[in-house]
């Protein structure tokens, strides 16, 4: 009898052992899956915001003689020229250190970092003008966990002295 | 006395058996839907790629004035006709069309009744079904709609 009962025993624990593993295995395969979603959603939002942020920037400028490109720092560098009241500024969207910016800078100011806007991290932000009449301008983002992510944009404006 | 303990144990063997049971029920449960949050988050993934080359693709349409075959794009596609087929696999590697999980077509149209605008779709399937699709037209004079 002494012998059956510790078979009971036995047999209840290593049930309970199984159970308990089995519980474990599922909240880590959940975990992992929440890890998963979260880590897609961050990188999908880091995908596209920034990027957007630039592709609309250029949609709301898009017109004669406004979107051009140059460096800063080595680093290419989106212009847009506006005048309002006679005043001309520029806007410079750049990427530097990790950090992509935005300034509004005289036409014949320098930007600089320190004066500019934060607007989220980026790894780094590369445009080319492309097509004929540099109709198409292609922007490369690299985002900080290092994955490119291609736009491109035809520009309504190219051809008409809009891009340069 | 060693009766009424056998009983006991007997009746807890029994308790942990039914718990474990419904466990198990719900574990499957559970499994299901991860599994299936892991399949829409890969084909979220996937669907925003595609979305953006498709964008792509429509602005090349739109800058070369109704052609895209100044776009680099069109290396990775299989033209047939004024049909372009880019075949993707699950993990949006460029494959062959028959082991195609996702297609993203491009079939130029030609120019609406007016003579004035070319117009091309872009639809983009998974396997046989239609995920998406729109119509991108360019004005002969340059503007688009």
């Amino acid at each position: 009898m002494q012998r059956k009962y510790s078979l009971d025993v036995v047999v209840v624990v290593l049930l309970f052992g199984i159970y308990a593993i089995c519980a474990v295995l599922l909240c880590m395969i959940g975990a992992n899956v929440y890890h998963n979603t979260a880590d897609s959603m961050a990188r999908n939002y880091d995908n596209r915001t920034g990027a957007l942020y630039v592709v609309e920037k250029i949609r709301q400028n898009d017109s004669a003689g406004v979107i051009a490109t140059d460096s800063v720092e080595g680093s290419d560098a989106l212009v847009i020229t506006e005048k309002k009241s006679g005043q001309g500024y520029r806007i410079w969207l750049f990427v530097k250190d990790g950090t992509l910016y935005e300034g509004f800078f005289a036409p014949d100011t320098e930007p600089d970092p320190a004066l500019c806007e934060e607007i989220m991290p980026m790894q780094s932000l590369t445009i080319t003008m492309t097509g004929s009449r540099d109709k198409v301008i292609d922007l490369a983002f690299t985002t900080t966990d290092g994955k490119t992510q291609d736009f491109s944009l035809s520009l309504r404006s190219a051809g008409s002295g809009g891009a340069r | 006395m060693t009766l009424r303990k056998t009983s006991l144990s007997r009746a807890f063997f029994l308790e942990l058996v039914l718990v474990f049971v419904i466990f198990a029920v719900c574990s499957i449960i559970c499994l299901q839907v991860f599994a299936a949050s892991e399949q829409e988050r890969i084909r979220s993934l996937a669907m925003t790629e595609l979305g953006i080359t498709s964008q792509r693709i429509a602005e090349a349409f739109k800058a070369d004035g109704g052609d895209i075959n100044g776009s680099d794009l069109v290396d990775s596609a299989e033209r047939v006709g004024s049909l372009y087929v880019w075949s993707y696999d699950k993990d949006l590697n460029v494959v062959e069309r028959e082991e195609a999980y996702f297609t993203l077509t491009f079939e130029a149209a030609g120019s609406d009744k007016t003579n004035r605008v070319e117009v091309a779709t872009i639809t983009l399937s998974e396997g046989s079904s239609e995920l998406f699709s729109y119509d991108v037209g360019v004005s002969m004079s340059g503007a688009v709609r």
